[in-house]
């Protein structure tokens, strides 16, 4: 060795160095080694941890994927098809850049089936809306002949069809009427300031079951008045007779065949209250939550109307909405049915309908004119003096505006005691004091 | 069809005030038939607003089916049904004027020759 280094100092002219120097290269080269050692094993450590890190990163990465894959779009799709909003969200791994790629991915998606659903809907909607309006017209037009035909025929056995055929042709319009109410399309012709009672004897005519409904025109609270003042304003009203026109049929449908369906009033806070309770089996959970959702979201899709459709509840949701009354569902254990309310606010309420002359009015009853007889025998028919057909007119106006006077005061104070007793709650814990 | 604009059904349809029923329950009854009530005062209360109505109507003295009809709106053929169920019901009473003090045969008679000498 000590050779080798003298003649390498030889060949290039350089003196050998000295021992002690030669030790101190050799311990040099040691730390140089042992440090570029030291070194290489960092690297291995760090890029044994990187990898790790990486492995985690790719496990996560898998794991939010496969989330994706079979939770979060199936998750998705069910709620475009059923209209909820929420589904699960991200499991939450510490990637925050790949979390947010996955966010927009969703989001991207999410955005065009929405989108595309809508136009879908939309086209949807413009088809049907425009046949619709062909096949209410020619209803209208069978629904008005068959109705003029009763006025001219006489024959009983004629009479007993064409009944038949008015109640289907009843059903019929209202039936394309609630169509016509789901895909955003008007209502129909306007009818007059139209008497409550009326109002619900119309929508009664207007279900398979009309004669299943007992009307108690009278409110159940003692002190209440009768609803025979009471009328519903003109824009209002073909809305209201589509809305209890549902909740009859809905009542009558899910009850027993030989079972009744009973309307009902009570006295408000700022409105009047109808009740439709029906003695069916009641209503589960999931369809009462069902219908809560369609009746207070004041909106509705061809999504929400199920297989086979069930259009009540959603027209009834959408026409509430739209003028402005309460419609609830509840299923208290104290029927065994169902009860339906239709909370109608004041602004909605006229005590100037053109109301039947109440049955509480004194009847006008005329002295008994005694029957004359013709020189010839023949009795003679005098025009009585206070002949209800002639007086009818003045005094029905007369007693109307006293009787609107008298139901308008009392409508106050039955309303003020309903609101002291309940302060304020709403209809239905009114319906049920 | 007429190009006229035609009325649109009433809400309440005359199936639903007969019940759906079109012939009356009693045969007896045509448009000339006077009916009157049975007591000054009755309770109406649970009846149908039209029954309450042709009760109230015929409270003042007899009247016709046909005038009924025209007081309340109602077809003819309704309005049989109507008063037939509330004479069941004893509400009105029939005054047949057949059945009343009517003219006899020798008048008839007598106006019909007065008639074809006109």
């Amino acid at each position: 060795m000590t050779d080798v280094f003298a003649s390498i100092f030889r060949r290039y002219g350089t003196t050998a160095p000295r021992p002690a120097m030669r030790s101190a290269g050799m311990a040099a080269l040691v730390v140089a080694g042992s440090v570029a050692l030291a070194r290489q094993h960092q690297r291995v450590t760090a890029l044994r941890a990187d990898l790790r890190n990486r492995e985690a990163r790719l496990r996560g990465r898998e794991q939010e994927l496969h989330h994706l894959i079979t939770e979060r779009l199936p998750a998705l799709a069910e709620s475009l098809r059923t209209h909820t909003v929420e589904g699960p969200g991200p499991l939450g791994t510490d990637d925050p850049s790949h979390a947010e790629s996955l966010e927009t991915l969703m989001r991207t998606v999410d955005e065009a089936l929405r989108h595309m659903r809508d136009r879908v809907e939309q086209s949807a909607t413009q088809t049907l809306t425009g046949v619709l309006a062909t096949v209410r017209g020619l209803a209208a037009e069978q629904h008005t002949t068959v109705a003029e035909m009763q006025h001219r025929h006489d024959d009983a056995h004629v009479l007993a069809d064409l009944y038949r055929i008015d109640h289907a042709s009843s059903q019929l319009t209202r039936r394309l009427r609630a169509l016509a109410v789901l895909f955003g399309a008007w209502i129909g012709q306007q009818r007059s300031t139209t008497n409550l009672h009326e109002i619900i004897r119309g929508a009664q005519a207007q279900i398979r079951d009309y004669q299943r409904i007992t009307i108690n025109p009278h409110a159940q609270d003692p002190g209440s008045p009768v609803i025979d003042d009471l009328g519903i304003v003109s824009r209002a009203v073909e809305p209201l007779v589509l809305i209890i026109a549902e909740l009859l049929d809905n009542g009558a449908r899910y009850s027993p065949p030989y079972a009744q369906v009973t309307v009902g009033f009570q006295a408000a806070h700022h409105g009047i209250a109808v009740t439709v309770d029906d003695a069916g089996v009641g209503m589960p959970l999931e369809e009462r939550q069902r219908a809560t959702r369609l009746l207070t979201q004041g909106s509705a899709t061809l999504g929400d109307l199920d297989d086979p459709p069930r259009v009540g509840f959603a027209v009834v949701g959408l026409l509430a909405a739209r003028y402005g009354c309460t419609v609830s569902v509840d299923a208290p254990p104290l029927y065994g049915g169902v009860r339906a309310v239709v909370f109608v606010p004041n602004e909605l309420l006229t005590h100037d309908a053109p109301n039947e002359p109440a049955s509480r009015q004194e009847p006008e009853v005329p002295a008994e004119v005694p029957t004359q007889h013709t020189s010839g025998g023949l009795p003679k028919r005098t025009r009585r003096t206070h002949a209800p057909d002639t007086a009818e007119p003045n005094t029905a106006a007369v007693t109307d505006s006293a009787g609107s006077a008298a139901g308008l005061a009392a409508w106050q104070q039955a309303s003020t005691a309903a609101h002291t007793s309940s302060t304020g709650e709403n209809e239905e814990r009114n319906t049920h004091s | 069809m007429t190009s006229r604009r035609r009325a649109r059904p009433e809400l309440v349809r005359p199936y639903l005030i007969t019940g759906g029923r079109a012939h009356p329950s009693r045969h007896a009854l045509d448009l000339t038939t006077l009916v009157r009530t049975t007591e000054a005062d009755p309770t109406t209360r649970e009846l149908s607003p039209e029954g309450q109505r042709a009760v109230r109507l015929c409270s003042g003295g007899a009247l016709s089916v046909a005038e009924i009809a025209a007081h309340l709106g109602t077809p003819p053929s309704v309005t049989r049904v109507l008063v037939a169920d509330l004479i069941d019901d004893r509400f009105l009473t029939m005054r047949t004027p057949a059945q009343t003090e009517g003219p006899d045969g020798e008048i008839l008679r007598k106006v019909l020759d007065g008639l074809r000498s006109l």
